[in-house]
């Protein structure tokens, strides 16, 4: 039959097709797995890429190969400079073993320098390539990259898997690297990212960390790089940081303390629930102005004074105290965005586009002017949800 | 003549679904949006109505002579030579569809799957594998269409389920930002795809109970495109941003990059090339089958088959040779594709040819009273 | 005294003629007998297409007994028994059945004793007319519950082939066949195949007309109908064509009928030599017509309008048309819960899905989409396979071969031995092949599940499954999902485009049925089952016509 024939013949080609290669196949011993990487700009103005590359036979949790008890380094870091970051990542291919491999690069960290340079040269390979996932996290160093990539983890197998799940569990503010993208390119914000930094911090205990070190270096995140375009201003610390996040209104959790109404000298801590920004922008006189509006839910979890939080009047009292504190934190934040460093951060631009679509237009060039000379009035509204399981500090009494 | 096999209305409705949304939704989100921004769902709405009225045409073409496909009733109407002049015409625009759709979907294969692959490669398989479907016929074509589509159209829903951590409300405003001939500028690419429904007038004719429910069959397909299309295009662009959006070559694929939760379901987007190519197999196949079909009708053979396998290799050969860059290819497609398609196959000759048949109608009506 | 003189000689002259005639008749006889003898030369009496099976019997007794055993010629089991007619002592007797096919018992008891011992019965008003001796016989003397006359060589060597005992009588040019057959059954057992924790036990066995009688009291209708035929030039199978008339649709019947008559073979037997000649595509891995060897099925089926096929000396029986989605359905579907079944039903879905796809989705991702895989899968994967020197297309393949071997030595071995394929395959290749650095341990986990998964399935359809593997194995390994992607698609067109006995193979699934559903994926409980299979039982599709609200309990 005819039909036989022509799936003999389909089949023929098909198979003379496979045979003749198999192009994109990559064997996993093959690949070096790049799980960080780093970009420095040198005083020459050249790039600098460090990558830290797993090493897969000791960075396995399971596995019947890795002997127990022998403490074996699980990745290997490399740096390389060049004119551009391609040209970087082609100096360290010719010298390594193994195809590098971007899909799995968690995190990706900018130094001071080459962030105040300017972040669209740098940025440009990793976007265009179709290899690294977009879905990275961005960090800045103050700092250089290449220090960072080196730092150890002690929990985690290797600091890039720390700094991964830092950004994905902890509070603060923390970026992927398309959300990055998106505020530099979309011309109504400005892009931030998180500010990371290496800390003394910990003390490895244990049959085999015991002997020695007394303290431990590891990368953490201290606060908020801010950048106007592509070019870094300046950095806001961890208190700015969780003010920018309620003018951005993306905080989602995040423990915040302030003094007690009713006694002096004591404090009550409260965690976040739920927070929602509503912010209001007008235009008058050609003058641009703010009305943001933050209603934030909390738990209050811990409680100095004595007083009995199921009192409305009390309660009434403890949320006010917590809705002033928040209005400062972003008046704070705000105040160093528009007198420090000029530049839109909080996505106010894309409110005001929403609002004003035909001016918008026209003050789009010129916006981070317009954002920095802006009046801005802050009003925040408390919601106090859970009490935490004790109705009033029961389990102490009050010492005379 | 060649063809014995009857499809249903609801395999007619998937297959028209897919013929539309299958390339649709990989490469017109970036035209659409280049014009009209985030008022991008505005020009789609245009586009499904004026794509609304061309199925329309189209059936209507196919009640004036029941039972006849496109390649045999200009023939009718015009006369032997232009009939069949008008017929060869869409055999070619239907091998064009074809060749452009497996260009299409080789080039996303390439750059976004297997850089490292010869296009050849997909080139020759895609043409391969819908030689073996159009081999089996058009009965066949339905029935695999109607276990892939739905299977095709629930992927991408959850796929776009699973991006919605991932999506920003805010990429989506200002509505009514772009000024209304942008906006039309932007329905005219989505209009071209929808224009594809032309070539159905060469399927309608199998439906197994023609009368009753070709219109509300094909209408229904037609809001099942425009309902996965809107899907699609606001997705995107919550995802991406209209700038990104416009930007970049497939903004679907870019946008299932995206989607990750917690830290065990990563980089789904092979799945979502596979799901798509699975549909733009079913699309290709189809015209595949139209032109084999088609042409086989025109020589007066008894059976297309023995030409499917020259077709293929006219295909493979057309598609290998359409264009020199991706650069090129969305730049046909965003600009010389809609006016070629919409302004001589998918509404002008059928204008011509209603109008006639209407006008042959009165006149007949007239002369026999 | 001239009278009486003129009288005897008129007599004598009679009898002369008479024996005239006789001896005419005997001449004709021994001609034909030197003929037919001529003719055929005894070694290869049977095999020749012409001679004795076109010829009636003789009249003597003699020439047929010569005929016959030249026919036999050297069938040792064949019985010549020749006996003198208790009645008549002038009437010679000859009884003819195989040794092992007849039941002894009841040739002895209900042929033999009337024949040879019973001189009490009242003989016909003149014994010596042999007419009536014939008649008397079989009418009134014989005890077998089933006789028929015959007066063909042919019918008297195939059912004393058949296990039949056939009573030549001399003088007559007919033969009396007896159903006395009785040869040693295998007992009924508990199927083998097609095991079941809740619905009944039995089977079919190797005779077909235990096998009729147990389907016949499944289905008390004079509706099923059991139509016989034989095929198989030297190997005469019995073959009975079964199906409920009026539920099952006439065409289907004839079109079954008229594929069976197209058959010309030697040999059938078992089912499956049937099964191979009548099915629509013989080139498809994936069976199209269905067998079972549990009566309840085949009924159910038959019930559902379709036609049955039972094979003389196979357990198994046919049924057409047969669907993709009957592979993955089991009996006990219809006897347990209907959330469960529908559980159980769905989980044969995906488990027919895993067993195709996943040694080759699983090459795929770690040959070339590595970026799927969480980074902590991927460091473990890539630790794994650090030290496994083969591609992974390799290690892959090889795995499957050798679990592909593991478990054809299970099936082959006596129980006893298979113990040790079980410790050798577990401890061996599961064990010491990852120790070995030979095969890394994710690759055991992915075949292991590929063949859990395949012990899901019915055995047939398994059967195409683990075929297609090793294709797409290949496709994913040089082409990844893409390659992946268009096996299955490949596949999918060869399913769709395949028909059983008309009736388009994925159906209901496509083209879609919305009635039939509730019977397929799920199994709907059964006051909702209220259609037959719309595209089997074109004609009467009415099961039951629904318990109304108001008697719901």
């Amino acid at each position: 039959m005819k039909g036989r024939r022509l799936s003999l013949f389909l089949l023929l080609i098909m198979v003379s097709l496979l045979a003749t290669g198999c192009w994109s196949r990559k064997e996993l011993p093959d690949i070096a797995i790049i799980l960080a990487a780093g970009v420095d700009r040198t005083p020459e103005g050249n790039v600098t890429l460090t990558l830290q590359i797993v090493k897969p036979s000791a960075a396995s949790g399971g596995g019947g190969a890795g002997e127990p008890g022998k403490e074996q380094a699980t990745v290997m870091v490399v740096s390389q400079t060049g004119k551009t970051v391609a040209d970087a990542q082609q100096g360290l291919a010719t010298r390594l073993s193994r195809k590098l491999h971007w899909p799995h690069c968690l995190v990706f960290i900018v130094g001071e320098a080459a962030a105040r340079d300017g972040l669209r040269d740098i940025t440009n390979y990793f976007s265009r390539s179709a290899e690294p996932r977009q879905t990275m996290w961005i960090a800045v160093t103050p700092g250089q990259a290449l220090d960072i990539i080196n730092s150890h983890s002690e929990i985690e197998n290797t600091s890039a898997q720390a700094i991964a799940q830092m950004s994905l569990q902890n509070s603060g503010l923390h970026m992927e690297y398309h959300d990055f993208m998106y505020d530099l390119s979309s011309g109504e914000s400005n892009p931030v990212a998180p500010r990371i930094e290496i800390i003394r911090q910990g003390t490895p205990q244990g049959p085999g960390g015991a002997k020695g070190e007394a303290a431990h270096n590891e990368a953490v995140f201290t606060g908020t790089a801010v950048f106007r375009g592509d070019r870094l201003v300046g950095w806001l610390d961890e208190k700015d940081t969780m003010g920018l996040e309620w003018l951005r209104g993306e905080l989602e959790k995040g423990i915040f303390t302030v003094p007690s109404p009713s006694a002096p000298g004591k404090y009550l801590s409260f965690s976040i629930l739920k927070s929602t920004t509503k912010v209001e922008p007008e235009f008058v006189d050609g003058k641009v102005g703010f009305h943001v509006i933050i209603m934030t839910d909390v738990d209050l979890i811990e409680q100095q004074d004595t007083a009995d939080v199921t009192q409305p009047e009390i309660l009434e009292a403890v949320q006010k105290t917590a809705a002033d504190e928040i209005e400062r934190y972003a008046r704070d934040a705000l105040f160093k965005m528009q007198v420090l460093y000029r530049t839109d951060g909080c996505h106010f631009g894309e409110h005001f586009h929403q609002k004003y679509k035909q001016k918008w237009k026209v003050m789009e060039k010129d916006w981070n002017g317009f954002f920095a000379d802006a009046g801005a009035d802050i009003h925040a509204t408390v919601a106090v949800r859970h009490s935490g399981i004790l109705g009033k500090q029961a389990n102490l009494r009050e010492s005379r | 003549m060649t063809e014995h096999g009857k499809i249903t209305a609801g395999q007619l409705t998937l297959l028209i679904t897919n013929t539309v949304l299958a390339s649709a939704i990989l490469f017109a989100p970036s035209a659409i949006v280049k014009h009209a921004g985030t008022d991008a769902w505005l020009s789609l709405l245009i586009a499904t109505l004026a794509g609304g009225m061309l199925a329309l045409l189209a059936i209507h073409l196919c009640k004036l002579f029941p039972g006849a496909t496109i390649f045999e009733f200009p023939e009718l109407l015009l006369g032997k030579v232009l009939g069949k002049a008008t017929a060869i015409l869409y055999i070619w625009w239907n091998l064009h569809i074809c060749a452009e759709v497996i260009h299409e979907f080789s080039f996303l294969m390439m750059t976004a799957f297997m850089p490292e692959t010869p296009i050849l490669v997909f080139h020759l398989i895609m043409t391969a594998i819908a030689a073996y479907a159009v081999w089996h016929g058009l009965e066949v074509l339905a029935r695999v269409a109607q276990l892939f589509v739905p299977f095709i159209l629930i992927s991408t829903l959850f796929l776009f389920v699973l991006a919605i951590p991932q999506m920003h409300m805010a990429h989506l405003f200002p509505i009514f930002d772009t000024d209304p001939l942008s906006i039309l500028k932007g329905s005219a690419v989505p209009l071209s795809w929808f224009g594809e429904i032309m070539a159905f007038t060469a399927v309608l004719p199998f439906l197994n109970n023609r009368a009753e429910s070709s219109t509300r069959s094909v209408l229904f397909g037609i809001f099942l495109v425009f309902l996965f299309f809107l899907i699609t295009v606001v997705g995107v662009v919550a995802l991406l941003g209209p700038v990104i959006t416009a930007a970049n070559l497939l903004p679907l694929l870019t946008g299932a990059r995206l989607i990750h939760i917690s830290t065990f379901v990563e980089r789904v987007d092979p799945v979502l090339v596979i799901v798509i190519v699975l549909g733009g197999f079913l699309k290709i196949s189809l015209f595949y089958w139209v032109a084999a079909f088609g042409s086989g009708q025109i020589a007066g053979l008894r059976d297309y088959r023995p030409i499917v396998v020259p077709v293929g290799f006219f295909l493979f050969v057309l598609s290998m040779s359409l264009h020199e860059s991706p650069a090129d290819l969305l730049d046909f497609l965003g600009t010389i594709w809609p006016v070629y398609a919409i302004g001589i196959f998918e509404a002008g000759i059928p204008v011509v040819l209603l109008a006639v048949g209407i006008y042959r109608a009165a006149r007949g009506r007239g002369d026999s009273q | 005294m001239t009278e009486k003189s003129t009288d005897n000689i008129t007599q004598n002259l009679s009898r002369l003629k008479s024996l005239i005639s006789e001896s005419r008749q005997v001449e004709e006889d021994m001609e034909n007998l030197i003929s037919v003898l001529r003719e055929e030369p005894a070694s290869s009496a049977v095999s020749g297409a012409l001679g004795w099976q076109e010829r009636t019997l003789f009249p003597s007794l003699a020439p047929n007994i010569t005929i016959l055993k030249n026919i036999f010629y050297n069938c040792s089991d064949v019985v010549f028994h020749e006996f003198i007619y208790a009645q008549d002592s002038g009437t010679k007797l000859a009884l003819l059945y195989i040794d092992g096919l007849a039941d002894k018992v009841q040739v002895s008891e209900h042929i033999l004793k009337p024949l040879i011992a019973d001189a009490s019965a009242t003989p016909p008003n003149n014994p010596v007319d042999k007419t009536q001796v014939f008649r008397f016989i079989l009418e009134r003397q014989l005890r077998t519950h089933q006789t028929r006359e015959t007066d063909r060589f042919q019918d008297v060597v195939n059912t004393v082939l058949s296990g039949d005992t056939v009573l030549l009588v001399d003088g007559h040019t007919r033969a009396i066949i007896n159903g006395a057959r009785g040869w040693e059954n295998r007992t009924m057992e508990e199927p083998g195949g097609e095991l079941v924790l809740r619905g009944p036990r039995d089977s079919f066995v190797e005779t077909l007309r235990v096998n009729t009688a147990v389907l016949r009291r499944r289905i008390k209708s004079p509706d099923l109908k059991i139509e016989a035929m034989t095929f198989g030039r030297l190997t005469r199978t019995d073959v009975a064509v079964v199906y409920v008339k009026g539920v099952a649709s006439e065409n289907m019947v004839e079109e079954v009928k008229r594929r069976l008559g197209r058959i010309d073979i030697d040999a059938v037997l078992e089912s499956g030599y049937i099964e191979e000649l009548i099915e629509d595509n013989p080139w498809s891995l994936f069976p199209q017509i269905n067998h079972t060897e549990r009566p309840d099925r085949l009924a159910a089926r038959l019930l559902e309008g379709r036609v049955g096929i039972l094979v003389d000396g196979t357990p198994f029986a046919l049924s057409v048309p047969s669907l993709f989605v009957e592979y993955l359905q089991a009996p006990d579907d219809y006897y347990e819960r209907w959330q469960a079944a529908t559980a159980l039903r769905i989980l044969r879905f995906v488990a027919q899905f895993l067993s195709l796809v996943v040694p080759s989705f699983y090459l795929a991702v770690i040959t070339f989409h590595h970026e799927m895989l969480p980074t902590a899968l991927l460091l473990n994967f890539a630790a794994q396979r650090e030290h496994v020197p083969f591609p992974a297309f390799m290690e892959i393949l090889l795995m499957e071969i050798m679990f592909e071997i593991l478990r054809e030595a299970g099936l082959r071995l006596p129980k006893a031995v298979g113990q040790a394929v079980s410790i050798v395959g577990a401890l061996v290749l599961g064990e010491t092949a990852v120790r070995t650095g030979l095969v890394g341990e994710a690759t055991v986990i992915v075949v292991a599940v590929t063949g859990i998964s395949s012990f899901l399935l019915a055995h047939s359809n398994s059967l195409a499954v683990r075929l297609l593997r090793f294709p797409l194995l290949l496709l994913s390994g040089f082409l990844g999902l893409f390659g992946l992607m268009i096996g299955l698609t490949a596949i999918f067109i060869h399913i769709c485009s395949l028909r059983s006995f008309g009736v388009p193979y994925l159906s209901p699934l496509s083209p879609f049925t919305p009635s039939d559903q509730k019977d397929t994926l799920v199994r709907a409980p059964w006051r909702a089952i209220l259609t037959r299979p719309h595209l089997i039982a074109r004609f009467n599709k009415t099961r039951q016509t629904g318990i109304s609200p108001a008697e719901r309990i």
